[in-house]
């Protein structure tokens, strides 16, 4: 369980990474080398970098590593400013469960309107599921976060990386 | 009262802005501006695929795109991705208004959208470098830039052509530097994307015919009142009527441009267009009836038959 | 009151420290709940469709390709190229600096990438040529801004995907601008260098071996890398995002198994920094599909460029009062969050007065990446502070000038705009 709940999105993450990588440069050799394509590359190489931003959204979580104003936390009391941390965690998890609860709608919704994606002809669905993933994720992160900031007073923050 | 939003991915200049802006003026006018029409072109609201979506869910109203883009929203569509369909314009029109269309309408129904009437893009035609496009074995070798549509491909593979398959936004580069020797395009889109200043001829094979379709949420359509809608739809019947003309008139300037610019331009004989029509739909026929089902297929090809 | 509820909470939520990503996100959600004829649905269909995009996947691969050249040993021998050409010139090791910050920009896609594989290894170095250790983070910090400016560049990337104007063009476009900025701050620092204003000590003299040849030749694999990546491009073999896949997989041959300085193991741990990285960033793009909506149904971007262009005509004074506005926000906002904010706010009234999209998109990039070494959220200062052991508010002390000669540098490139668009125009036949 530990390991998992350590390991479980980077694990994700990187195969999506690794998957991205492939599909688009064999796609490169395809061409110039072959004159020919992979058909379906565009479509799964999308459809991995979605699933890997949204892990990363979870995962970023646990590291307190998304990225905020800190102007007017920064001139705070030390006490406010621990709470106010809490607060906006607390916001994040509300729209946490939101997102969660939309992307089974809007899963639900692509089912019945039948829709598919062009080139795997896959149901849009997987790629909502995402959304759903994403939103449970986050949640769980967003818990443990509140938890690390309430009882042991953990409020640190990752590094804040523009890019 | 009403408010219609309609978003479309099209230029304010193009034929269909101007007629939903005809579609506006006169809605508001005859309905003494109890309906009111706000029209967002350029796809300030997204692709023609997200506006779709928007449509279904009821956060807008209307929308317009071409067949193609949508047959993954309602898969009956690519029965019109099958190649020299219809022998022209005049013909297409009362197809699509007559029998073959309703089939296309209670398709889109089951998707939650209602055909507001088929607006058209004109039929698609090729520019080249390498020979004028006169005959069927002019295809032979011929390097063309495709769509990402493995259908696609494998039609123009059938009549020996070499499909690329390549990014809309790529294929001016791609011209210049002669990874490829043709394209395939609406005529109006060889001047927007500055096809003509790399190219040497324009072919007008009339190979495929596109609508673009005008689509609306069919459960607002439904709950609108009986005069509302009577209005509704008289109007929109004026507005294709409208677009197919200045379509007609947008194409016709756009090949006097392109004679200007000083490309040579032929047409494809008619025996040519036939052979070539049957045997890129003989390689694709398989595909198309098991994305639409037999039974479809069957009843749409009988409509278009008569 | 749509306005009021969407920007007013979003600065609410701003400022009590939720991310930012998650502040416009619910901002948004707000807004759609107080619009009638809008349903959350929406929201969700545009987390998803706005990542859904082949264009956005550079930007992860171009982050990853930086990274892993920073420490595959590639900005080392780039460094020795840019020591042996230009270490004898006027500014000596500062401009070598420079322009080493310049040939790695050319294979990164980001600034932060590009101050920490320079910075690692320029700044002890400048410390030991008498440089002041602060003012010589400064220095990288505002050159590793070139990191966004010459393309490949994650920022042009996603100003592309906001405006709709080509990847391709913008990268060539950022060329001749990106060289005027880092002229720009090479001039100030041989400045400071002559009036001796820095506590710059006599300058030691140079400790170069072997020739110029030899550091090239050395370097061979590393300089053929942005011929390579970018010529693909614009020769239209490859689209961005495939050079960006190409451009990993040669970082990875080169770093792993022509100069063996990358041990292979370590690079998932930097696939999943940069995925890390990304996803911390691109949570806002996918926001900002409904923020973009909303605006457009409300009228927002037509109405305020009404009420511009009612104020004044004047394409000078749009132009400043623009360059104003974001360098405000390129000082307390992240530099995608502004893009995505601002662009379709902002474009509208540029187009109006005649600007050119690309250019703007320029100037636009440019101003953004001078908000990376402007206090509080700085982010080229926070990594050259780390990588240079410098103290963040003696960083920020000395950055100010360096700010001043790239606002100067940034207001030749928005009132000359063929140096953006000459290239483009020449090679691409851009604008015609
Ligand atoms: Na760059
Ligand atoms: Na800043």
């Amino acid at each position: 369980m530990r390991f998992l709940e350590k390991w479980f999105e980077p694990a994700v993450i990187v195969s999506m990474l690794g998957m991205i990588i492939i599909l688009v440069f064999a796609d490169v050799i395809a061409r110039l080398a072959f004159s020919t394509s992979i058909a379906v590359a565009n479509e799964l190489a999308r459809f991995s970098f979605v699933y890997m931003i949204y892990f990363g959204v979870s995962y970023a979580i646990r590291e307190r590593r998304h990225m905020r104003v800190t102007v007017l936390l920064d001139v705070m009391p030390k006490a406010l400013r621990h709470w106010m941390f809490v607060l906006s965690e607390v916001i994040f998890l509300i729209y946490s469960v939101v997102v969660c609860w939309l992307g089974v709608v809007i899963t639900q919704q692509s089912i019945d309107r039948g829709k598919i994606l062009s080139s795997t002809e896959w149901p849009q669905a997987v790629l909502y599921v995402a959304i759903i993933f994403s939103g449970a994720l986050s949640s769980l992160r967003l818990l443990q976060s509140i938890k690390a900031a309430v009882v042991d007073g953990d409020t640190r923050l990752g590094p804040q990386t523009d890019i | 009262d009403t408010t219609i939003r309609i978003g479309h991915a099209t230029p304010e200049v193009s034929p269909v802005h101007q007629a939903l802006s005809y579609f506006e003026e006169e809605l508001e006018k005859r309905s003494n501006g109890t309906i009111q029409v706000e029209i967002f072109p350029g796809g300030q609201l997204g692709s023609v695929k997200e506006m779709t979506d928007l449509v279904q869910s009821g956060n807008i109203t209307m929308t317009t795109g071409a067949s193609v883009h949508l047959s993954s929203t309602v898969d009956q569509l690519a029965v019109l991705d099958q190649f020299l369909l219809f022998k022209d314009e005049e013909t297409a029109r009362s197809l699509l208004d007559g029998d073959a269309g309703k089939t296309i309408s209670a398709a889109m129904e089951d998707r939650g959208l209602k055909n507001m009437g088929f607006m058209e893009l004109g039929f698609r035609s090729f520019t080249n470098s390498r020979a004028p496009l006169d005959s069927y074995e002019a295809f032979e070798g011929l390097r063309m830039r495709s769509a990402d549509n493995p259908i696609a491909i494998k039609a123009w593979r059938s009549v020996g052509a070499v499909p690329v398959p390549l990014a809309w936004g790529e294929i001016y580069s791609s011209l210049q530097q002669g990874l490829i020797d043709g394209q395939e395009s609406a005529l109006s889109s060889m001047i927007i994307e500055r096809f003509f200043e790399v190219q040497k001829y324009v072919s007008l094979t009339g190979h495929i015919y596109w609508p673009e379709l005008w689509m609306a949420n069919l459960d607002w359509y439904n709950d609108l009142d009986e005069a509302d809608r009577t209005l509704i739809d008289e109007v929109a019947v004026e507005t294709v009527k409208k677009q197919r003309e200045l379509t007609a008139a947008a194409n016709a300037e756009t090949l006097a441009k392109l004679k200007e610019a000083g490309l040579e331009v032929n047409e494809l004989p008619e025996a040519d267009k036939k052979r070539l029509g049957e045997t890129m739909n003989a390689a694709i026929e398989g595909d198309i009836r098991a994305k639409v089902g037999d039974s479809f297929y069957d009843t749409f090809m009988q409509a278009v038959a008569q | 009151m749509t306005t009021a509820i969407l920007f007013g909470s979003f600065l609410l939520l701003l400022l009590i420290g939720v991310p930012i990503g998650i502040a416009l996100g619910a901002a948004s959600m707000l807004a759609i709940l107080y619009i009638p004829f809008l349903s959350l649905d929406m929201y969700a269909l545009g987390l998803v469709s706005a990542i859904d995009s082949f264009t956005l996947i550079a930007v992860v691969l171009f982050t990853l390709a930086g990274s892993l050249m920073a420490e595959g040993g590639i900005s080392k021998r780039l460094i020795a190229v840019a020591d042996h050409a230009f270490g004898g010139m006027p500014g000596d090791l500062g401009t070598v600096t420079i322009m080493s910050c310049l040939f790695f920009a050319a294979i990164s896609g980001t600034g932060s990438a590009t101050v920490a594989a320079i910075g690692l290894a320029m700044i002890p170095a400048l410390v030991d040529r008498g440089y002041d250790r602060a003012y010589a983070g400064a220095m990288v910090a505002s050159a590793g801004g070139l990191g966004v400016m010459i393309p490949p560049s994650v920022v042009m990337i996603v100003y592309a995907v906001s405006s709709g104007v080509s990847v391709t063009a913008l990268f060539m476009a950022g060329i001749v601008p990106g060289f005027v900025i880092a002229l720009t701050l090479i001039g100030y620092n041989v400045i400071q260098r002559r009036s001796g204003n820095q506590g710059a000590g006599n300058p030691v003299p140079p400790t170069r071996t072997g020739s110029l040849w030899a550091a090239l030749w050395d370097a061979k694999l590393a300089l053929a890398m942005p011929p390579v990546v970018l010529g693909s491009i614009y020769s239209g073999m490859v689209t961005p995002t495939e050079s960006s896949a190409v451009a990993v997989v040669y970082a990875l041959i080169v770093s792993c198994f022509v100069y063996r300085e990358l041990p292979l193991s370590a690079v998932p741990k930097m696939m999943l920094e940069a995925a890390l990285l990304v996803s911390a960033v691109l949570v806002i793009i996918g926001a900002s599909y409904a923020f973009g909506r909303i605006i457009a149904l409300e009228r927002i971007p037509s109405d305020l460029a009404q009420l511009v262009l009612s104020l004044t005509q004047s394409k000078v004074v749009v132009m400043l009062a623009a360059i104003v506005l974001l360098l405000i926000v390129g000082t307390f906002l992240e530099t995608l969050a502004a893009i995505v904010i601002l662009t379709p706010v902002l474009l509208p009234i540029m187009l109006k007065l005649g600007v050119d999209p690309v250019h703007f998109g320029i100037v636009m990039v440019v101003a953004l990446a001078i908000g990376f070494v402007t206090p509080p959220l700085g982010a080229n200062l926070f990594m050259a502070a780390a990588v240079g052991k410098i103290r963040f508010e003696d960083i920020a002390r000395r950055i100010f000038p360096w700010v001043v000669t790239m606002i100067f540098a940034l207001l030749l490139i928005a009132f000359i705009p063929v140096l953006s668009l000459g290239l483009p125009e020449l090679f691409l036949g851009y604008g015609r």
